[in-house]
């Protein structure tokens, strides 16, 4: 029997796949989730990856704080202490007034690098060659963007419930404590990560710069709430507040806290430290309610409307 | 529809508005590799895009691989796949990531789509390359790797719209042998959008040739050529209508102008029939060149028709 030749490569051709496809759920949940980590800088270059970095650094900061705090009172608490308990509501809304800054950045990017470089590179049409429907691309690219969004906000006030568990021994009281803040936590997670996601993306969707798309989404937000200062202090007419974004999605996270401590809330507080302006009467919570989503129609609109122009 | 037929229209039209794109293309194209002619804006990519599902027909219908394009659009796209004339590579983007990832919104497990994508990269001549982001290549290398992307989901039939666009002789050359490999090597059946008549020529079996929208010709290559696929020159002296008129006689097509005769070539036959008349006739045949017709003669004869029927008209 003669053997095998030592050292030879054997091109073994051209094999075809005989395994299984993935259907369109399949199809879509692959692209959603690989949104998701380049989101976070996976399969980005050096600059992306520090920039989300230092934002989520941002983020975090006092969530760290808070827990080093947390840490510090159970050691001094002792064993068999008192169960120290948190101001969870105050906490928590102030803590999205913090994260509510560092979003904007980072929906500003997110969005910017998600939506602007398909459109830029003519990529689409390589996508809707797949067995796709049209709209499943801006559904994955949405639906990444808002779980990336909420995951952030979520994250930081959930690490102080989490060192709060840690420090505890007995948890079912923790549990019973805290558990209705969870729900409200997970919500306003989401109420966050829409309202900015979808701003961000309509204003992503009317360029095919990622600088322009960044620099016009901070801008915006920005401007925002500087016209909504000018205009209450011209006319004291308490509905210019709905002109601030930030306002807005801050407004219903107050209803659903309990608190009102917005930011611009704070700089026409008469208790606060500028002085200068009067608190305009908080709105009611439906007003709030319809403009938030009012504003996410509205940008999902503009999105759907680019994007309707870009399958033609 | 019949199990050799890659694709079928009845009475396709696509209208944007006034403008109509495509006007009542009805035709049958049996498998193999094709080549779908036609000038700029004669409705080459809009009839790709209606064959793969992503535009809707204003009128009539079309079936791929057996697959209706309204009905069953998404498993016809698994099935097929597409090459697109334009860049539309993300720069930013590894060749290998982005494949891999095209390979598994085509419903490819992970595992197996990055698999396959080091054997397509490997079989279009995309190496070590495959780990750079797609805006460090070469023209030549973006179009391997949009066939490459193209062909990661084993598809059975390929889409290719201009696929040699903007390359140069050598990158041509690798392309055109690629998509002959495509064919013969893989067995997928080809379709290859160009107005490229040299590309047609080099590794299509069979044309579709559109102008404005319709249908004007569709067949082999040796169909569409026909009669006037060969013809001979000839430069002659001496009594020429005496010639040509035994040539005649004897059933050959002749044309003459002046001392230059053009005979259609049918057979060798013909060599032996023209040199027994020369020497009867006392003719000297001074100059004789065997032709072969290309797709380009047939466009220009096509354009002279056309321009002929304008003037009647």
């Amino acid at each position: 029997m003669a053997s095998a030749p030592k050292g030879v490569i054997y091109d073994q051709g051209y094999r075809p796949y005989d395994g299984r496809y993935g259907g369109r759920n399949y199809a879509l949940w692959t692209m959603v989730w690989t949104d998701f980590q380049r989101a976070f800088g996976i399969g980005k270059s050096w600059k992306y990856k520090l920039a989300v970095g230092l934002l989520l650094f941002f983020m975090f900061l006092p969530a760290l704080f808070l827990s080093f705090v947390i840490l510090l009172l159970s050691s001094n608490a002792g064993a068999g202490g008192a169960f120290i308990k948190l101001p969870v509501n105050e906490l928590l809304g102030t803590y999205f007034g913090w994260t509510n800054n560092w979003l904007l950045f980072l929906c500003a990017m997110i969005a910017a690098d998600q939506l602007c470089n398909d459109r830029r590179y003519r990529v689409l049409p390589l996508y809707l060659a797949r067995p796709i429907q049209n709209y499943d691309y801006l559904l994955a690219k949405s639906l990444a963007i808002f779980a990336a969004l909420a995951i952030v906000c979520l994250l930081p006030s959930f690490s102080i419930y989490f060192v709060k568990f840690l420090k505890e021994e007995n948890l079912g009281q923790v549990w019973d404590v805290y558990a209705q803040n969870f729900g409200l936590l997970l919500l306003t997670s989401g109420l966050y990560a829409v309202f900015y996601g979808a701003f961000a993306m309509a204003i992503a969707s009317l360029t095919t710069s990622r600088g322009y798309a960044t620099g016009g989404t901070i801008l915006v937000g920005m401007l925002s709430g500087l016209i909504a200062v000018l205009l209450y202090s011209a006319s004291k007419n308490q509905y210019t507040v709905l002109l601030d974004l930030s306002s807005v999605v801050g407004g219903l996270k107050n209803a659903l806290f309990g608190i009102t401590n917005s930011s611009i809330e704070e700089i026409f507080s008469p208790g606060s430290s500028a002085q200068t302006a009067n608190l305009p009467p908080t709105l009611d919570p439906w007003v709030y309610g319809l403009v938030y989503v009012g504003i996410v129609i509205a940008c999902i609109s503009i999105v759907y409307s680019v994007y309707k122009r870009e399958y033609k | 529809m019949n199990s050799s037929t890659m694709i079928e229209t009845q009475g396709l039209t696509k209208r944007y508005g006034a403008a109509t794109a495509l006007d009542a293309v009805t035709m049958t194209v049996p498998d193999g590799s094709i080549g779908l002619l036609g000038e700029n804006g004669a409705g080459k990519t809009t009839l790709i895009k209606l064959l793969l599902g992503l535009l809707i027909p204003t009128e009539g219908s079309a079936r791929v691989l057996g697959l209706d394009t309204s009905r069953d659009s998404l498993e016809l796209r698994r099935r097929v796949g597409y090459m697109p004339e334009d860049e539309c590579l993300p720069l930013d983007v590894t060749c290998m990531d982005f494949v891999t990832r095209m390979g598994m919104i085509s419903g490819l497990p992970k595992s197996s789509s990055i698999q396959r994508t080091h054997d397509v990269l490997h079989l279009v001549g995309i190496g070590e390359e495959r780990f750079r982001p797609l805006g460090t290549y070469s023209t030549g290398m973006k179009q391997k790797a949009k066939l490459a992307q193209a062909l990661v989901h084993d598809p059975k039939l390929v889409l290719l719209d201009e696929p040699t666009v903007g390359m140069d002789p050598k990158g041509r050359e690798e392309m055109l042998d690629l998509i002959k490999d495509i064919r013969q090597k893989m067995g997928l059946k080809v379709l290859v959008s160009t107005h490229l008549l040299g590309d047609v020529e080099r590794i299509c079996d069979s044309v579709i040739i559109i102008r404005g929208g319709q249908l004007v010709a569709q067949g082999t290559l040796k169909e569409l050529l026909g009669e006037l696929a060969e013809s001979l020159h000839l430069r002659v002296a001496g009594p020429i209508e005496t010639f040509v008129e035994r040539l005649r006689k004897e059933n050959l097509k002749i044309e003459s102008v002046g001392n230059q005769l053009t005979i259609r070539y049918e057979s060798d036959a013909v060599y032996e029939l023209l040199m027994k008349t020369a020497a009867e006739t006392g003719v000297q045949i001074r100059r004789m060149e065997r032709e072969t017709l290309t797709l380009e003669d047939f466009f220009v004869k096509l354009h002279a028709k056309e321009e002929t029927d304008g003037v009647r008209a």
